[in-house]
């Protein structure tokens, strides 16, 4: 530890005694001759630090969603974890009776809140005429501000929700409906009902998974089914103080913990018989099939960055691209570090003179080499500065900032200043290190004979240097280049139908019975070619229900149910791959037609699914049985995240309807939308509708997927524009280098082209290597990124190429742009450079 | 074959102005040996360099083959130069990446020669240099006598029109120096256009004429021949 001081302390005062005297001068001279790379190596660190910072923040307060409630230690959210029919389904939403009818089997819980979104937007009436999203719109027990740390602006905190048509807004929606002070106003929202305006609440601050802008009485609404099977509302439970939630059930049983287990048997007291009879066999059958059904907790702090459940409040940040975030700035800080080392080495090469001389004086080979490392720290604590001020500058900028109260980028770079100073110390040690070793390898002969240093094998070494950078440019462009090309395939292709040109009409349930009518009026429109009705469209799903296969009546299977009509295919330009899509909807009372996905053909193992059957409880009497008319080529109707799963539609009613999906010809322009908002308002005027483009509505299952790609598309763009500057100085020096050569090779008689072709030779030679040694990197990168997506592009040979072309006619064009004079010119002035 | 009419050579650095030389008349016929001698900086080698179209005057005319080379682009130099010129340089500039033989074959390679040839080529100038047995070497495992003599090599091996020779034997001893002479001697007898640059009078005397340049100026010319006759 002395001795670390001591040596410390020596490093402290070579820096500032002797360097600042002796050293400082030449190094200043260097630096305002080479400004050039100055600036690049300053730059440089000072964006690659500037990234790492911002992603630190970032990463930062990503972990930190859901931290500021109250005992968030001991706040959990339930979750329902299943294996039935084959199928392994995660769902966050679960029974209405979870929150009360539990908490007797398990003292363990001091509270409970109950948080339920409806499925449609709520249109306002008065006092302006709007709709609250669906999204962001809660009801809620009045436990709510018990168990959340929301500050409530106005109101009671233990009253405000405790009644019924009790509505807390948060301050932005009330100061758009009520500009003049909202507590205790009237807000009348469709069937003329009424909701008294209890409170006002902060609005949701950006890190938390529940994204509210209204919290509406629970008991304002009426729930849609009570069964403790029946799931659709999330429920949270906080703990009583002490409360060990880790704590392993006494008999394991599925990595349970003991508060699970208590509550999963609570739960199968209390609800067994319903489970058994929807799921149709008993739990003692289920787990001897090795399926199983259990409830679990997650702490409600650990939602946004692990959690994906199907039917999440939000989309959760996918930890897995976070990493990917956290692994492109480290690997922008060692970019910067490599382009640093590179250019010192390079430029070292060049002060070998300079050096030897030195040494001549008497200076030491640990001073000199302590003197680049001290050297390097200095520049990048400078850069340190510039970062600063680029993250001041940027980061408020960026998709990256959140709208989290009291987080001003100050205070964060405040709270994280230690492990900035620890980036920027070791950024300046990685940066100096190779440097400082290069110089140590130096005895003090081979300095004086200059040439040895960057000449014998000084083409090997300069390559070597040149591949490096060619690697990591290869690698972080082709990467990339894999995001950008992923993130758009999400976007515009391989979903099955022509998602293209088609607008959703949703919240058409006040029709009625009126439906031909409503189709015979859009149809007038122009640019409309037709127009299809159901009661779920891609992306927006209903649930799973349990059929069983018409040859083994006592199988368990779970499938989608949808339901349309039959022109429901043709507007959505969706495939036929057998039979017909016309559906008849009742044959007799109990039999009608159904049509399958392949996937659903698949999971049922049938070889002629055309008038194959499959049997579909309704309630606990009658059976309907499914006759399959038709098989639909797979769609995706979820995202492209998760398989297709087996779906079956039926042609049905017209009472459940809730999506009218139009097809226009053309691409759908905003004339389009309005002359159908128009005409509907006009024919329609009590029915306030909502219409989205498909488009639109699919891109909102990617929203996740969108900014976190963004952002590290981003970042990466950062990683290419430093790989980029580096490649550039270091081709830039290293051809400083070769100016004599090159003017000897003129004396000797070498024309323009023969210069040309001899250095487009050499580097094609090093980036062939250099793609080489990239390309199993850049494919496994890519890979484990793709992993993810059940449906994602492939990595294919012809896009690799195309990077490595791009990349040499940027390597060939600055080599060019820094020799075309040296080419042009009298060999003269080249054969002096020295 | 080389006419050079009031030449000057002006070097600019920043706010400095060098005059390295002004004045300069010199007319050299084909066949001709001359020697350049004078004091350390008097711009022997700039005068050796406009001559070979290395660079170019900043002022004046300079006819080559009664053509006017003084202000011509880079491409026809190129073509000039390849054509009837090879350096034999003080700092010798030899391509460190290369090894002696393919520095020596260099211009060879530049001149299109078929690969058999040049080899062939290169093979008779090791042997007549002594070099064989370091046609392997890179330039920086040589002795400075020995880059020399490899720099002498290719200048003689395209068997060029003029050769401009820039102190060919300041890094040698003696025996090895007038080994060096006696090549450029022979060449000359065979009809190559010799300019040496010197500062050994016994070395310059070997040639026709010797020119004295001081600061610039050519201060006096002599005849080898009359000095040999004091
Ligand atoms: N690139 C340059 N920039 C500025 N001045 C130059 C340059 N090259 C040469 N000079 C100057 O021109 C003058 C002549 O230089 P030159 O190299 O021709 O001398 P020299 O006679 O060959 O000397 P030496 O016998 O030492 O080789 C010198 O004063 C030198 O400083
Ligand atoms: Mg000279």
């Amino acid at each position: 530890m002395v001795t670390l001081l001591q040596r410390l302390s020596r490093v402290l005062l070579i820096i500032f005694n002797f360097r600042m005297r002796n050293f400082l001068i030449v190094a200043l001279r260097n630096l305002l001759r080479n400004k050039e790379y100055f600036f690049i190596n300053v730059f440089g660190l000072a964006v690659g630090m500037a990234c790492a910072i911002m992603v630190m923040v970032y990463v930062w307060e990503q972990s930190k969603f859901d931290t500021f409630h109250p005992a968030s230690e001991r706040l959990c959210r339930v979750y329902l974890d299943s294996k039935l029919g084959g199928l392994e389904s995660k769902v966050a939403v679960t029974s209405p009776m979870f929150a009360n009818g539990l908490k007797k089997y398990v003292p363990e819980i001091e509270q409970s809140c109950r948080i339920f979104k409806n499925d449609r937007d709520i249109p306002v009436l008065i006092p302006v005429s709007t709709l609250l999203d669906r999204r962001t719109l809660l009801y809620v027990d009045s436990t709510f501000f018990d168990i959340f740390g929301f500050k409530l602006i106005e109101g009671d905190p233990k009253t405000c929700l405790n009644k019924p048509r009790s509505i807390v807004l948060s301050q932005s929606v009330a100061k758009l409906l009520f500009p003049g002070g909202a507590l205790g106003k009237i807000i009348t929202v469709e069937n003329d009902k009424r909701w008294t305006v209890t409170g006002i609440v902060e609005d949701c601050p950006a890190n938390s998974h529940l994204n509210y802008k209204s919290l509406v009485s629970i008991s304002s609404v009426v729930l849609p089914d009570m069964g403790w099977t029946s799931l659709y509302l999330y429920t949270y439970y906080r703990f009583k103080k002490g409360t060990d939630l880790n704590e392993p059930a006494t008999s394991p049983y599925l990595g349970l913990s003991a508060i699970e287990d208590k509550l999963l048997k609570g739960f199968l007291l209390e609800a067994g018989d319903d489970l058994e009879k929807s799921m149709g066999l008993t739990i003692k059958e289920m787990n001897e099939k090795d399926e199983y059904f259990v409830l679990r907790l997650q702490r409600v702090s650990d939602i946004h960055l692990y959690s994906h459940l199907k039917y999440e409040n939000t989309q959760n940040v996918n930890i897995q691209t976070l990493l990917i975030i956290a692994g492109i700035s480290i690997l922008i800080i060692l970019i910067a570090c490599i382009n640093y080392a590179n250019l010192s080495i390079a430029r070292l090469a060049g002060r070998v003179r300079e050096i030897g001389i030195r040494k001549i004086l008497g200076s030491q080979r640990r001073e000199l080499s302590l003197q680049l490392l001290a050297e390097s720290l200095t520049i990048s604590f400078i850069s340190l500065f510039f970062a600063l001020v680029i993250v001041e500058i940027v980061y408020p900028n960026t998709i990256l900032t959140q709208q989290i109260p009291g987080s001003d980028i100050q205070s964060l770079l405040f709270k994280l200043s230690p492990i900035i100073f620890c980036i920027t110390f070791f950024t300046g040690v990685i940066a100096g290190i190779y440097p400082a070793f290069y110089i140590l390898r130096f005895s003090p002969a081979t300095i004086l004979s200059h040439q040895k240093v960057f000449s014998t094998g000084g083409k090997g070494f300069r390559g070597l240097l040149v591949i490096i950078q060619f690697v990591f440019s290869l690698v972080i462009i082709f990467s990339t280049s894999t995001i950008y090309r992923q993130l758009r395939y999400v976007q515009q292709i391989g979903v099955g139908f022509q998602r293209d040109k088609l607008l959703v009409i949703q919240n058409i349930v006040g029709l009625e019975g009126d439906t031909n009518d409503f189709r015979s009026h859009l149809m007038e429109l122009k640019n409309v070619e037709s127009v299809s009705y159901s009661n779920a469209v891609p992306g927006k799903v209903l649930g799973m229900q349990s059929v069983q296969n018409g040859k083994d009546r006592t199988s368990n299977l779970m499938m989608y149910m949808m339901q349309t009509d039959s022109l429901f295919f043709q507007t959505y330009g969706m495939k036929i791959a057998q039979g017909s899509f016309n559906l008849v909807k009742y044959k007799t009372k109990d039999t009608m037609d159904v049509i399958v996905n392949e996937e659903a053909v698949k999971y049922l193992g049938l070889k002629n699914p055309i008038g194959s059957t499959i049997y579909r409880k309704i309630g606990d009497t009658s059976t309907h049985c499914l006759i399959i008319k038709g098989v639909v080529s797979n769609f995706n109707f979820e995202s492209l995240h998760t398989r297709i799963q087996p779906l079956i539609i039926f042609s049905g009613g017209m009472e459940k309807i809730k999506f009218a999906t139009i097809r226009f010809s053309g691409t759908i322009t905003d004339r389009d939308i309005k002359r159908v908002k128009e005409h509907l308002e006009k024919a329609y005027p009590k029915i306030p509708f909502f219409q989205f483009s498909m488009n639109e509505g699919l891109g909102e299952y990617y929203k996740e997927e969108k900014s976190t790609g963004e952002v590290a598309v981003v970042f990466s763009f950062f990683a290419i524009f430093i790989a980029c500057m580096g490649l550039y100085s270091l081709l830039a020096l290293t051809t400083v280098f070769r100016t004599k050569e090159i003017g000897i090779r003129k004396v000797l008689g070498a024309g323009i082209k023969e210069l040309v072709m001899l250095l487009s030779k050499e580097i094609f030679k090093l980036i062939s290597i250099a793609g080489l040694i990239a390309l199993p990197i850049s494919f496994l990168l890519s890979y484990y990124w793709l992993d993810r997506f059940a449906y994602h592009v492939s990595l294919n040979l012809a896009n690799y190429l195309f990077v490595f072309i791009a990349v040499f006619i940027v390597a060939v064009f600055t080599i060019y742009r820094q020799l075309w004079h040296t080419i042009n010119s009298d060999p003269g002035d080249s054969l002096r450079f020295e | 074959m080389i006419e050079l009419i009031d030449i000057g050579k002006v070097f600019k650095n920043k706010d400095v102005e060098t005059k390295a030389l002004s004045n300069i008349n010199l007319t050299v016929s084909q066949g001709e040996f001359i020697s350049i001698m004078g004091p350390s900086g008097c711009g022997k080698s700039s005068l050796l360099n406009i001559i070979g179209l290395i660079d170019s005057p900043t002022s004046g005319m300079y006819l080559l083959n009664r053509k006017l080379v003084s202000n011509i682009t880079e491409r026809d130099r190129t073509s000039q130069r390849k054509n009837n010129f090879a350096f034999i340089f003080q700092s010798f500039n030899l391509i460190d990446d290369l090894t002696v033989l393919e520095n020596i074959e260099l211009p060879l390679v530049y001149q299109k020669i078929p690969q058999v040839e040049r080899l062939r080529s290169v093979n008779e100038v090791l042997e007549r240099f002594n070099l064989k047995h370091r046609a392997g070497y890179f330039p920086n495992e040589l002795s400075g006598g020995q880059q020399q003599l490899v720099a002498v090599a290719r200048a003689v091996i395209a068997r060029p029109k003029v050769i401009l020779a820039d102190e060919p034997t300041g890094n040698l001893d003696s025996t090895h120096g007038e080994d060096i002479i006696q090549e450029l001697v022979k060449l000359n007898e065979s009809g190559t256009t010799i300019i040496m640059v010197t500062h050994s009078l016994m070395q310059a005397q070997r040639s026709h004429r010797i020119i004295h340049l001081f600061d610039g100026h050519v201060v006096t010319e002599t005849f080898s021949r009359s000095i040999n006759h004091f």
